[in-house]
């Protein structure tokens, strides 16, 4: 489509203004050691909140069984 | 030699990982809150049977396909998010989130939701939760908003679907009372959406989005802006009728009602939407021209969560009297 610039997350947004790599096209390129230890962190945090959106549901799925379970128990005594 | 510790790391990369919060904001926390808002006022109006807990997991489970619609749709449409103001710095746009991990995101999310609804409450739910996300993200997002200036008229049925959710999750069924509450959010979307769109039309125009301002111009929108309003405002009082809202829930509808229909009109009689879009990206900055057309935007948001909060006081806080 012409005339709409291309989405920012497609250029080498890491080498904008400051350390710009061999490849302005978006090619890889080595890391800063400040950029290095950012990096860690953020994926870091990723990798916590994705592990932490799993336990979630398993817990979510272990209280609705527990539930099912106690309502279809209390139904079986009262008939 | 030892091999490095993050070998991903040292062969580069093109940009850091997001952190939570541009995840969060991929799932537009904002019409979360209004899914969440319109499901609990269905949930609360139907009569219930099913365990507090369970509804409360099923209505995250609502809130979290939402955002996993939200995710899917900002994946789309990134390219177009990109050229307008009010939505360059989303996060795929601004290059934090990357369009794949929101497809990701987006897809995983709506499927723990689907799964967490029909297990919390019922299929039936969780056939309609499935539905809409399927119809916000394939049939609004990649069919209808490039294509048609009817596509939000269309498309508004899946912000539509939260309310009669929410009946589902109570009843396992659907009603009349539950059509009808879809009908109020359906028939409202259009003069809400077109009363931004008028004043934000550059930027559609710009993206290539054939809103109806930009399909057919100001003053067909100002037109269809208050048809649709003449069509809603006396449709939002039918629950009064049925029995469904009482004293309350009639003094929103009709005092509400009266209120939206004055903007309208207001909107109709202004020149709204002729001067093009205001400069700066803020949801409600306009030109004086345009006053009309944000006013009208603000307050259809304030007028539908009046009317649902009015059945939450009345069902879930004990205020009900009946009107017939």
């Amino acid at each position: 489509m012409s005339g709409i610039p291309t989405p920012p997350h497609q250029k080498p947004t890491i080498s904008e203004g400051k350390t710009p790599g061999p490849d302005e096209r978006g090619a890889p390129r080595e890391l800063t050691p400040d950029e290095r230890e950012a990096f860690i962190k953020a994926r870091k945090g990723r990798n916590r909140a994705i592990a932490f959106g799993l336990i979630a549901f398993a817990v979510l799925v272990f209280v609705i069984t527990a539930l099912r379970l106690m309502q279809n128990i209390a139904a079986g005594q009262a008939g | 030699m030892t091999a490095p510790r993050h070998p991903s790391i040292t062969q580069g990369v093109r940009s850091l990982p997001a952190d939570w919060r541009d995840y969060l904001a991929l799932m537009k926390p904002r019409v979360m809150t209004l899914v969440v808002f319109t499901a609990f006022a269905g949930y609360v109006a139907a009569p219930s049977g099913i365990h507090p807990v369970m509804a409360a997991i099923a209505i995250f489970a609502l809130a979290l396909g939402a955002g996993a619609a939200g995710a899917l749709n900002m994946a789309y449409d990134s390219d177009i998010d990109a050229t307008m103001r009010r939505t360059r710095k989303r996060p795929v746009p601004a290059g934090k989130v990357s369009r794949s991990d929101a497809y990701g995101m987006g897809l995983v999310g709506s499927g723990l939701a689907v799964i967490l609804m029909a297990l919390s409450a019922n299929y039936i739910a969780a056939g309609l939760l499935a539905f809409s996300i399927f119809f916000y993200a394939v049939i609004y997002t990649m069919g209808l908003k490039r294509r048609t200036p009817q596509n939000i008229v269309i498309g508004g049925a899946a912000g539509a679907f939260p309310p009669m959710i929410g009946w589902a999750i109570a009843t396992g069924g659907v009603s009349m009372e539950a059509v009808m509450l879809f009908a109020i959010i359906f028939l409202w979307t259009p003069p809400h959406s077109w009363a931004l769109a008028l004043y934000k039309s550059g930027d559609y125009a710009a993206a290539g989005v054939p809103m109806m301002p930009v399909a057919k111009g100001p003053a067909r929108t100002r037109l269809e802006i208050l048809i649709y309003s003449l069509v809603l405002v006396p449709f939002a009082t039918l629950p009064v009728f049925t029995g469904l809202g009482g004293w309350v829930y009639a003094a929103a509808a009709f005092g509400g009602g009266a209120l939206f229909l004055i903007l309208a009109v207001r909107v109709f009689r202004s020149r709204a939407g002729e001067a093009g879009s205001a400069e700066e990206g803020d949801l409600y900055a306009v030109r004086s021209g345009d006053k009309a057309a944000r006013d009208l935007f603000a307050y259809s948001i304030a007028y539908l969560a009046l009317l649902f909060a009015a059945l939450i006081a009345e069902h879930g806080l004990g205020a009900y009297m009946s009107v017939m």
